[in-house]
């Protein structure tokens, strides 16, 4: 089966990267790991791409992020751990029932409902 | 993993940070953050392809292209963050011109003072008042040509010269009384008037020189070491062979910090 990347994913990331964090709080490279995962290989992401969207998400106050309080590499470069909020939470709910919809418009139009 | 190593991982985070704008707590968090990303990935695909070269390249792959991920960055840096930037490179990059960094900073405080005086103005139908608006514009002009000139007669490369301080004091000494004329000059369009109000101040006002010239021996590091020291930290993060020191505290504030490190600051004027 074909990879799914690039514009396939643009719109969705920030969906996907509440959904990694339902599982629980986590840095950035495991949100990866999780991401790759659920994705049975299949997805492939420009690693960097992740951070813009984790940023958008802070601010938006749906996820939350603290420095990790032990230094992982050297010189003290630090991680930061993700956490989902209340309001990350319904943006999640809001984000499942959008694209649920979205699947039946499209499957419907397309002969192949989900 | 050995520095040259760390040194190209840096270089690789640069390649995207550097050209986002976004004010300098904003960067330095993205730094530290895609740099603990990259050096965590270049371990995974050292310990899969076990050579340091091509786990490098495989690292550089997955990151992405730096000029579409700054692009990204910026898009997700907030409105907010970019005004700050705006404000942090007005006034803490420092041109080598004395002049343009007043000029500069007195733009600063003109955009701020019409922000603040205008709109009041035109509400109570007081256009004609619109003068004051450049009292603190000048007053901030006259401050930083003062202040480093201050500077350059007492920490100057050829020595302390008292004559030139002198001068620069007498210059301290009239500004605000100056000011103070000049903006009752506009109101009241009567000189002798402005001036007899004026005069009370001048006893006062020779705290001013005082002041400045307590700051300069006693106080705090030279204005221009704490620039000079600025320069120094971003020509290493703009350095393509050399990468930024992440986690380090600014070199800035740790200059500020403590009364020893003045005289590192003079000895970097000196040179």
């Amino acid at each position: 089966m074909e990879a799914i990347s690039g514009d396939k994913l643009r719109g969705h990331l920030e969906t996907m990267i509440l959904s990694t964090l339902e599982q629980g709080e986590t840095h950035s490279l495991e949100i990866l790991h999780r991401l790759e995962e659920s994705g049975c290989g299949l997805l492939r992401l420009k690693e960097g791409s992740l951070y813009p969207a984790l940023y958008r998400l802070e601010a938006a106050g749906e996820v939350k992020a603290v420095w990790e309080t032990k230094p992982h590499g050297r010189r003290g470069a630090r991680r930061r751990i993700y956490c989902l909020t209340a309001k990350g939470r319904r943006k999640l709910g809001a984000g499942r029932a959008e694209w649920q919809q979205f699947v039946r418009i499209l499957g419907g139009i397309l002969g192949a409902p989900a | 993993m050995n520095e040259s190593t760390l040194t190209r991982l840096k270089i690789i985070v640069e390649r995207s940070v550097r050209p986002v704008r976004a004010s300098v707590y904003c960067k330095r968090k993205m730094r530290e953050e895609l740099l603990a990303h990259v050096s965590a990935v270049f371990e995974e695909e050292s310990v899969k392809l076990g050579e340091e070269q091509a786990a490098l390249e495989r690292t550089e792959l997955r990151f992405g292209n730096p000029v579409e991920l700054t692009s990204e960055l910026q898009e997700s840096v907030s409105a907010r963050d970019v005004i700050l930037q705006f404000f942090e490179s007005s006034t803490l990059r420092h041109s080598n011109s004395t002049f343009h960094r007043a000029v500069r900073n007195a733009s600063v405080a003109l955009f701020a003072s019409s922000v603040l005086f205008l709109p009041p103005l035109f509400w109570q139908a007081r256009m004609k008042e619109w003068p004051v608006v450049f009292a603190l514009p000048v007053f901030v002009f006259c401050l930083t040509l003062l202040a480093d000139w201050m500077r350059q007669a007492l920490d100057g490369p050829s020595g302390r010269s008292w004559f030139r301080a002198t001068l620069v004091a007498f210059g301290f000494w009239f500004l605000v009384p100056g000011e103070t004329f000049a903006v009752l000059l506009t109101y009241s369009g009567d000189a002798r008037s402005s001036l007899m109000h004026m005069l009370p101040l001048l006893p006062w006002a020779v705290l001013t020189p005082v002041f400045f010239v307590f700051l300069a021996i006693w106080g705090v590091p030279p204005s221009s070491a704490l620039i000079e020291s600025g320069r120094a930290r971003r020509s290493v993060e703009t350095s393509s062979d050399q990468a930024p020191s992440y986690g380090d505290p600014c070199p800035c504030a740790k200059l500020a910090r403590s009364w020893q490190s003045r005289d590192r600051c003079r000895k970097e004027v000196d040179k």
